[in-house]
């Protein structure tokens, strides 16, 4: 090496990773598209950087690009430049792939997205662990395993031994993302990327991960990449922000800073769009959100107003509930003995009751896995249930098929995914018309009207109705699910995670649409979510579900300002707060959340609902022992 | 910025797949051809250059010359004539039994998938018998019950193509009948009618379509295999296992009286299994 490569390589001392002015670009239809654009970004000893922006915005690339595992991106120019352990610089962007093996998994490591699907489900995660230990350690096969046992233990898997010879579907995903993270760490590098490692994951799942790597972060005095879009976990984790938009960085500054002093448009949109937990207390009804709007904010000047919060004040407890649902349970088979006959029933739904009031949104939240989907689909008999569902004096569960069907009109879905849950061979328009035309309402001209109408309402040109669901983008694809829904006039939505999938600036634009309309429409909700601060952000009334049984419901201010129950108040604890001056303590969290699978004849024992104050119920006594919640 | 909606032009699932299709070399090369052998077989008698009928002892199994390109037969009738003629019979053939195979295997298996319990495995186990059959011995079998000649052959040929589409299409709908956009479907009140065959039909279309193309070239086979036997076409019938079955015995005298018709055989059904593959690859879900 020369002296002036070498001047061309240096490093600041404390850097462990410089990335200079990096230009990438995918092969597509019509030749190469540009998706990085002139990314710089240092990375320093011991620090965590966090990469925030939406899908798209080029995050990901990235930090694929330098662990070296895009095959077709063309590098167009920039330096990819990693400090290794013997204090060599090696520019990425020159490696061949041979080379880059050497450094991937020693010198830095990524952890997934995906716990599900990274590990190999035909081999046990001792041999995983141990396989990533020996592509990089000579060291024989008694000591490997020694060295697994302790990296387990190291990402606090209990009873480490045992797991050795578990295969990953015998995990749950909070454990199947620590053995990832044990394998990233199995050769102690230097540099850990997290791909948005805990969005998977359930809430009080994802405090504990964050929480681990917290400490390991301490532990090993490594250098975190931590990409998000969660501005909550930025605030808990990082040191460092990168703001990314549309492949280039647009901002990029101390945590402190990017909160309380946000400097690039997009960047103060982003943070106007979460909803922070906390920020209803004391209001009685939920609001819309006051989000900026990017172009706006371009040229807005100091002196004009920011947008107002419009209350939804809708809710009608004087007239008579539009739905009631009392003993609803819906139990599936989960395994048969040789003859059939069910041995083990998975209670995703215990004798659930509630009210649903005109113009009201009643919030359903609670970890995956505690019945709040299915309750949503027994309502409409989707799944077979038991009990009794009172819509506007009629008992869905009783009624004929037919009559079934019409009352399909009147309760309707918003479904979590939007990529699925519209027919990709229809046009969007059929898709909006399939209401109408199952029950019969207009001919074909006033039925495209309608369609037309409903397209505009929810922000989309009508002329694309002839255009196909895989031609838009995620929060459109909601906004045409939201269209469908209202088609037939109904009087009430389920929504099921509506916003859960969408990145957090068209989630805010969704559910500010969605408020929108109930005041318009005097529509009645029941939200379904695992997101407590978006649950408190649109609900009037909330139930809390833990275990397909309800533990707590009440106000929104019931369960948010004082919250009864030991789980309700767990959940509160483990969301990640928007504010890095008040980083949360995560280490109080531990647990699995339990399986709803029991054998059969062994109902779970029922809770019993006090009520505190008055419309304030809470469970007697946690669902489980304490222990199970995690509490102590 | 959400506002604004990128769509420089439409695209329907049809031009994505034009597209895709394009990029397949091979694929469209057959397919030139197969449009190529529909048209010959079409307007046979303006392309062929004798009547294929028209014996003439005098020039009996006559070797290629510029008069017979492809010699001529026992009874000095011209081969390439009788070819074009034959590609008719094979292609009515090969489209016909295939086509009445997948209509009755599409219904039962989208029937067999959206139910399931008894008439699922009805269906299923019925199919299970045919499939234990071979298909030629099955096709001979129904030929002998119902008697030589080429509406027979339809009818054996459609049935034993029928179970495997059945098959594919209760597979498509035990996977369709649980995704969300049915889910959807139903949740907004769609009867079953318009959940089987406006929501989940579709989505099987594509492997049937594959399947199709790729059973055409079988059934030509299969057709003149009958034929060859004896079983199919009957003299003087141009038709193409047939005239191979008559020049059999002469091959070692005149080996064009084989190669041609054997030629034919065997060009159009690779040409139809490599559009199937382009097909396949243009479709298919789960290639890329």
């Amino acid at each position: 090496m020369n002296s002036s490569v070498e001047t061309q390589l240096a490093m600041a001392d404390d850097e462990i990773l410089s990335v200079r002015d990096l230009s990438l670009s995918f092969p597509g239809y019509n030749g190469f598209t540009k998706v990085v654009h002139d990314v710089s970004m240092t990375v320093k000893k011991g620090e965590t950087l966090a990469i925030v922006g939406e899908s798209g915005s080029g995050k990901t690339v990235t930090m694929r690009r330098v662990m070296h595992l895009l095959s077709r991106v063309r590098t167009d120019s920039g330096q990819i430049l990693l400090k290794k352990r013997n204090k060599v610089i090696q520019d990425i962007t020159t490696l061949s792939n041979s080379e880059a093996k050497k450094i991937r998994g020693a010198d830095m490591s990524m952890i997934f997205q995906e716990p599900m699907t990274s590990l190999n489900p035909l081999f046990t995660i001792g041999n995983q662990l141990m396989e990533a230990i020996h592509i990089h350690q000579k060291i024989s096969r008694a000591k490997a395993e020694k060295k697994a046992i302790d990296l387990l233990n190291i990402v606090r898997i209990p009873d480490a031994k045992r797991r050795l010879s578990e295969y990953p579907h015998q995990m749950s995903g909070g454990m199947r993302q620590r053995v990832m993270t044990a394998m990233a760490l199995s050769s102690h590098p230097q540099l850990l990327i997290a791909d948005e490692p805990t969005t998977a994951l359930d809430v009080t799942i994802q405090a504990q991960i964050l929480a681990l790597i917290r400490s390991l972060q301490k532990e090993f005095s490594m250098s975190v990449v931590f990409i998000t879009h969660d501005m909550g976990v930025v605030a808990e984790l990082a040191d460092r922000v990168i703001v990314m938009y549309q492949g280039r960085v647009v901002e990029h500054n101390d945590v402190q800073s990017i909160f309380s002093n946000p400097g690039h448009p997009y960047t103060r949109a982003l943070l106007k769009a979460v909803p922070v937990l906390g920020s209803m207390t004391g209001r009685k009804n939920p609001a819309t959100l006051a989000i900026l709007e990017m172009e706006k904010e371009l040229s807005r000047k100091e002196t004009d107003e920011l947008p107002a919060e419009k209350e939804i004040d809708t809710a009608d407890y004087g007239a008579p509930p539009l739905l009631e649902v009392s003993h609803l349970t819906t139990r599936f088979v989960s395994k048969k003995s040789f003859l059939g006959k069910p041995t083990h029933l998975i209670h995703a739904v215990e004798d659930v009751g509630f009210k649903l009031f005109p113009g009201e949104t009643l919030g359903i939240v609670g970890e995956s896995g505690c019945g709040k989907s299915t309750a949503g689909f027994s309502i409409l008999k989707l799944v077979p249930a038991k009990g009794e569902v009172l819509f506007q004096g009629e008992n869905v569960m009783m009624v004929s098929d037919s009559k079934l069907q019409s009352l399909r009109q009147d309760i309707q879905f918003i479904f979590q995914d939007p990529f699925a849950s519209l027919n990709p061979r229809q046009t969007i328009g059929a898709s909006i018309a399939e209401p109408l035309i199952i029950h019969a309402i207009g001919d074909k001209g006033s039925r495209e009207k309608r369609v037309a109408k409903l397209l505009e309402r929810v922000g989309i040109p009508a002329a694309h109705a002839s255009h196909y669901p895989h031609e838009f983008s995620g929060g459109q694809r909601q906004r045409i699910a939201i269209a469908r829904a209202l088609a037939t006039n109904p009087k009430v939505i389920i929504a099921d995670e509506a916003v859960s999938a969408l990145d957090v600036s068209i989630q805010a634009t969704v559910l500010n649409l969605m408020m929108e309309l109930q005041k318009e429409l005097n529509l009645s909700y029941m939200f379904i979510s695992h997101d407590m601060a978006v649950i408190e952000r649109v609900s009037h009334r909330v139930m809390v579900m833990y275990l397909g049984q309800v533990v707590e419901t009440g106000s929104r201010r019931d369960i948010f300002e004082n919250p009864g129950h030991p789980y309700t108040r767990k959940l509160l604890s483990a969301i990640p707060v928007a504010d890095p001056s008040k980083r949360t303590c995560f280490n109080m969290l531990t647990g699995e959340i339990p399986s709803p699978v029991r054998p059969f004849g062994n109902p779970p024992e029922k809770l019993v609902l006090k009520e505190v104050t008055a419309g304030h119920f809470v469970a007697d006594g946690p669902a489980d022992s304490q222990a199970d919640i995690g509490i102590g | 910025m959400n506002k604004k909606i990128a769509i420089t032009q439409k695209k329907t699932p049809f031009s994505i797949f034009l597209h895709k299709f394009k990029q397949r070399k091979t694929a469209m090369i057959a397919g030139i051809f197969i449009v190529l052998l529909v048209l010959i077989a079409v307007f046979a008698p303006l392309v062929a250059p004798h009547d294929p009928f028209k014996v003439d002892y005098g020039s009996s199994m006559m070797p290629p010359s510029f008069e017979h390109p492809a010699g001529t037969d026992l009874y000095g009738r011209d081969i390439l004539s009788r070819i074009i003629y034959g590609s008719r019979i094979s292609l009515a053939v090969g489209f016909t039994s295939v086509f009445v195979g997948a209509l009755a295997g599409v219904t039962l298996g989208i029937i067999s998938g959206f139910f399931g319990g008894f008439l699922d495995g009805l269906i299923m186990r019925t199919s299970d018998v045919l499939f234990a059959f071979p298909g030629i011995l099955l096709a001979i079998a129904i030929v002998a019950i119902l008697g030589p000649g080429l509406v027979n052959v339809v009818v054996a040929v459609s049935l034993f193509s029928m179970p495997t589409f059945a098959r594919i299409v209760r597979g498509s709908t035990l996977a369709l009948k649980e995704s969300l956009y049915v889910r959807a479907a139903t949740s907004l009140g769609a009867s079953k009618k318009r959940l089987m065959f406006v929501h989940i039909l579709p989505g099987t279309l594509s492997s049937v379509i594959i399947y199709f193309t790729m059973r055409i070239g079988t059934s030509i086979i299969t057709a003149a295999s009958l034929s060859f036997l004896g079983l199919g076409a009957q003299p003087p019938t141009p038709e193409w296992g047939a005239m191979l079955a008559e020049s059999r015995d002469y091959i070692g005298v005149a080996d064009h009286m084989t190669i041609f018709p054997g030629a034919a055989i065997f060009l159009t059904v690779l040409f139809f299994n490599l559009f199937g593959d382009g097909l396949r690859a243009a479709l298919d879900p789960k290639t890329k």
